[in-house]
């Protein structure tokens, strides 16, 4: 599942969960966000609205415009 | 040059602390081009723009009539339109034009209106051998002559011979066709010049349109455009990237009639301390918080190592023309603007942005992006634009940068909101970050007033 850990709060890591909400875990708490930042559920009750949009954005590669230098960060 | 703008001293001027972009081009592991050694940091006040330029209506009315009707504008690429009788619907504000490829294969532009009872002439891009109004039939060849009036033995008064479109002036920089809806204006070639001699090095020309995506954004054209001219908010709208651009110490730079951001990647944010290369490395690849990563030979900086990987894929589209290319030009973001609402960008990335009213709704705008690529060999068809839906994401077509945009296009409705809900008479920009967004609140002034 994608993952990221938070620039300016490295122990903040930031997932997708199974059913595509956000998980941010910090040592043994745990939040659980929607893919704009709304709190579901959990301890942790606020995230980073932006990392969540960011982290729960994973487009599949079948519409993409354009396949070389768009896809290249991934790919470098 | 106008005289709001006071040149300053890169030397001496206030500014973040970090690496400074020119430091970081004296790392180079090629020559530099002069185009990136230029600086022109200017001091243009710390003055507040009023909140109505977003959301009046009024002030909607006073840009079309005082800049959009006046404005020498982007419209369509030389390749959307190859072929005699192709043609390209361009609206804004909601005046409508025809841009025409005549038989001779002269590009011409006029109003997309029938002179007989001012029916639209085409509602879509397409080709035709003439220009017919699907109203009552009067006709028009492809060069503006009129071709022919049904029952013309009614019209006594039409001087068949005055009777011909009336032609907009019409200019070509690098490909992308310009227009000026003043029959009047001032010529084009003073008005692209800045843009244009800082772009002879990267040759637009020689690109063809490979993507171009469009999207109908909850927000004032200002407000969408505006979220492309600073590196400012990356800290808050674009976390995940901090760790591998440098953010809040771009080189912003400011003339009569363009303006560019230059931000570094392969880099960290001077916000940011002790980043690890294999974090950088993750951050500019996307890639998960713990996933394996290249190791950086020893002796190689961390940027130049990547400008090499990065130049080695450019050649596989671009040959040996990505030899040419310095490291910066490979990993650093060239975000020019071209006033009104023209962005392409600099060296290898083809991106081109604008942005535009939607028609007469000052609270709504068309975002797009086009993507320009090298090619080898004949000249592949360029790309016809992809409008995405309300409910389409940004990275359904663009992949990471459409990420990016999802991440800006989540702000414009609520900076729309926000601005419609202040108490505050007019928004505040910073000095020198943002004085791209403060260049064109400047040239906006000069146009409609305050």
């Amino acid at each position: 599942m994608p993952s990221i850990k938070h620039p300016f709060d490295p122990e903040s890591l930031y997932q997708v969960d199974e059913e595509g909400n956000i998980r941010v875990s910090n040592g043994n708490q745990w939040g659980v966000f929607t893919r704009e930042g709304r709190h579901l559920s959990g301890d942790i009750r606020h995230a980073d609205p932006q990392l969540c949009v960011w982290v729960g954005n994973n487009p599949g590669q079948e519409n993409q415009l354009r396949s070389t230098a768009v896809t290249a960060k991934r790919t470098l | 040059m106008s005289e709001a703008y006071k040149p300053l001293d890169p030397e001496t001027m206030p500014r973040s602390p970090g690496i400074t972009y020119q430091q970081l081009l004296d790392q180079d592991s090629r020559s530099v081009p002069d185009v990136l050694r230029l600086q022109s940091p200017k001091d243009m006040g710390l003055q507040r723009y009023s909140v109505k330029r977003y959301t009046s209506a009024a002030w909607h009315e006073l840009e079309v009539e005082r800049l959009w009707k006046k404005v020498w504008q982007f419209t369509c690429r030389e390749e959307d339109i190859p072929e005699p009788g192709d043609h390209y619907r361009y609206d804004i504000a909601g005046m409508s034009f025809l841009i025409v490829r005549t038989e001779t294969g002269e590009l011409k532009a006029y109003p997309n209106a029938c002179l007989h009872r001012g029916r639209m002439l085409k509602e879509f891009d397409g080709n035709a051998a003439e220009l017919r109004c699907p109203f009552h039939g009067f006709c028009w060849k492809l060069d503006g002559q009129l071709k022919d009036i049904p029952a013309d033995w009614d019209f006594p008064q039409i001087n068949q011979s005055e009777f011909s479109l009336p032609e907009i002036p019409l200019a070509v920089w690098a490909g992308f066709i310009f227009i000026n809806p003043d029959q009047n204006c001032d010529p084009f070639d003073a008005f692209i010049k800045d843009l244009a001699e800082q772009f002879e090095r990267w040759n637009l020309g020689g690109l063809y349109k490979q993507a171009h995506a469009a999207k109908v954004m909850p927000c004032n054209w200002k407000i969408a455009q505006e979220a492309f001219c600073e590196a400012f908010h990356v800290n808050a709208t674009h976390p995940q990237i901090m760790r591998s651009i440098g953010d809040v110490n771009s080189q912003v730079d400011v003339w009569e009639n363009c303006a560019r951001v230059i931000t570094a990647g392969g880099t960290h944010s001077p916000l940011l301390t002790d980043v690890s290369n294999p974090d950088l490395i993750r951050a500019m690849m996307d890639l998960d918080h713990d996933a394996e990563v290249p190791e950086i030979p020893e002796g190689v900086s961390l940027r130049t190592f990547l400008a090499d990987r990065s130049r080695e894929s450019l050649k596989a589209i671009a040959g040996d023309r990505a030899e040419t290319y310095c490291d910066a030009e490979l990993m650093d973001s060239l975000d020019y603007t071209l006033f009104p609402n023209f962005h392409p960008w600099g060296a290898f990335n083809g991106i081109v942005y604008r942005f535009r009213p939607n028609g007469n709704d000052h609270r709504s705008s068309i975002m797009e992006c086009m993507m320009l690529a090298p090619f080898e060999g004949e000249r592949p068809p360029a790309a016809q634009v992809h409008w995405l839906k309300e409910d389409e994401t940004w990275s359904s077509v663009l992949g990471f940068l459409g990420k990016v945009f999802d991440q800006d296009s989540f702000n414009m409705p609520k900076v729309q909101q926000g601005l419609e809900a202040t108490y505050m008479d007019g928004i505040v920009l910073s000095g020198y970050q943002e004085s791209k967004v403060r260049w064109l609140h400047h040239k906006l002034t000069e146009w409609v007033g305050e």
